[in-house]
């Protein structure tokens, strides 16, 4: 069976760009992705902050780009999504709805995320029936119409805008006090000037009712506590993103809402699997920073590969005993006591392997042998610990163990 | 041209021999006056999901074939035909059959919700 030395699971900005880093360092890559490739950005129409892009390229235009300069360098795309995944071990395994695993020594999460949903009654019946998500796939259906937007975060007060090209009246539900939006400075004046926008503060959504299709809203002011029914022929839903991580559960170490954690190196809790994108604990949730997080997390992953295969060439695979050194070029003790092993290894030659291992470099390596300080000698008979040596060696006890150990 | 075309992805590339294109003309013959059920998928080029569900209606449309005639429209280029269905959005299906429409289903669907449809109608 086919094992990838990189799976990226998901094809938005952070998983092509991370297509395009692995095809390029020339590892066996491939993208997941259940959908159209381009993911949140697919459903963008101008794309005007990502660099170079200011003469308004459209999200798909740009993401078709990323997708072909992905393939370009070899990278595999498959079109399959992604229901289960083994994590733990050397080879990572990957399942897909169809029932097809792919093995891979790497994975990069980069599922993205998908419009939260209300939750409240209603919602669920009339989606796609006065229920929607996307202003760009109906707004032309509500011509002439009243309508809601609920939300007031970017996406939310630009997308009423758009709308009101088509409706009669926009009427925004705002969860905050009169005047507070969470949206860009820019917008929000611009939505404030707009005549066919109307706001209702401090309110939400608690029902959604209709026959056939919407006819009404009822919306609750937080403060009085009132019901108001609204009339209204569709309701746009705007209300934040959840992580699509409902697969990782009790698989990966996440934050509160389901953000995948991982530091600077996006190194998530568990070995060979790195995040990238919108999916990530992150702050800014952008083409920009999903491209970077991608491209991270690929290098990341490079180095983990030539660590593993390094470890396995060098270590586990000896035919001699192994003497592993840890060791600090921060630490004079250390490199003393390295300079010292260099000398016995070289009469040893032959019937003893000297590895170096900087504790800077590879803290991996260390974190695996539970190694805290340094200088620290292992032992090692066939790549098991036979004896160990941490702090201050005693260099007889040592050479005696040595000695031991090669017969 | 060439440019235009690397700028302008077609969404409905569809090449489905399973899967009959509607317009206003041959609408009603297809779906309302259809012996067999007819399942229509109302989509347009601009629409991301439309394009997610399509390869999922390809699949259906070849598992049913001979029992269920799948159809899909471009509903922008027949804006009547949205008024007279109340469409309020795609994508969306609707399962005609016997001469009215017997199932409805909008936004971007699971497979399994699509055939629980048809097999309750059909």
């Amino acid at each position: 069976m086919t094992v990838y030395d990189l799976l990226i699971l998901g094809g938005g900005p952070a998983g092509l760009a991370a297509g395009i880093y692995g095809g390029r360092a020339k590892f066996k890559t491939a993208v997941i992705e259940k959908g159209v490739l381009g993911g949140t950005v697919y459903t963008t129409r101008e794309i005007v902050n990502y660099p170079g892009s200011f003469k308004e390229v459209s999200g798909p235009d740009l993401m078709k780009e990323w997708a072909e300069h992905a393939k370009h360098f070899g990278t595999e795309f498959i079109k399959s999504e992604v229901v289960d995944v083994e994590l733990e071990g050397e080879i990572k395994i990957v399942k897909t709805k169809k029932g097809d695993e792919y093995r891979a020594k790497a994975i990069i999460l980069a599922t993205g995320s998908e419009p939260r949903m209300l939750n409240v009654p209603g919602e669920r019946k009339f989606r796609g029936d006065g229920v929607s998500y996307c202003a760009t796939c109906d707004a032309d259906f509500y011509s002439g119409l009243e309508i809601i937007v609920v939300g007031n975060g970017d996406a939310a007060i630009e997308e009423a805008m758009y709308l009101t090209r088509f409706v009669s009246k926009v009427t925004v539900i705002v969860i905050h006090d009169v005047g507070i939006v969470d949206c860009n400075k820019n917008s929000a004046e611009r939505a404030f000037e707009n005549p066919k926008i109307e706001f209702l503060w401090n309110s939400v959504v608690n029902e959604i009712k209709g026959a056939d299709g919407v006819d009404a809203v009822v919306v609750k002011n937080l403060k009085t506590g009132i019901l108001t029914e609204v009339s209204a022929s569709g309701i746009f839903i705007y209300v934040g993103m959840i992580p699509r991580t409902q697969f990782l559960q009790e698989k990966i170490k996440m934050d509160s809402r389901g953000y995948v954690l991982a530091n600077e190196k996006m190194e998530t809790s568990i070995d060979g699997v790195f995040v990238a994108g919108d999916v990530r604990d992150k702050y800014l949730r952008q083409v920009v920073t999903a491209a970077s997080d991608g491209a991270t997390a690929v290098v990341a992953a490079e180095r983990y590969l030539l660590e593993e295969e390094a470890f396995k060439e060098q270590i586990v695979a000896a035919k001699s005993p192994v003497l592993l050194a840890f060791w600090n070029p921060t630490d004079a003790k250390s490199i003393h006591a390295l300079a010292n092993l260099e000398k016995s290894a070289e009469e040893l030659s032959g019937k003893m392997k000297l590895v170096k291992v900087d504790v800077y470099k590879n803290q991996r390596l260390a974190k695996r042998y539970a190694v805290k300080n340094t200088p620290a000698v292992l032992l090692l008979k066939e790549g098991k610990v036979w004896a160990d040596f941490t702090g201050f060696i005693q260099e007889d006890a040592l050479t005696e163990k040595i000695a031991e150990l090669i017969g | 041209m060439e440019q235009e075309n690397r700028l302008k992805p077609k969404l409905f590339t569809m090449e489905s021999e399973n899967i009959i294109s509607l317009t206003d003309s041959n609408f009603d013959e297809e779906t309302y006056e259809s012996e067999l059920p007819a399942l229509v998928m109302f989509g347009a080029e601009r629409c991301a999901q439309c394009k997610e569900e399509l390869p999922m209606i390809e699949e259906i449309a070849g598992e049913y074939k001979g029992r269920v005639k799948v159809c899909w429209i471009e509903v922008d280029q027949y804006p009547t035909l949205q008024q007279r269905l109340r469409l309020r959005g795609i994508p969306n299906l609707l399962l005609f059959k016997d001469g009215a429409v017997e199932g409805r289903l909008g936004g971007l669907r699971e497979k399994d919700e699509v055939v629980e449809m048809l097999e309750n109608v059909i």
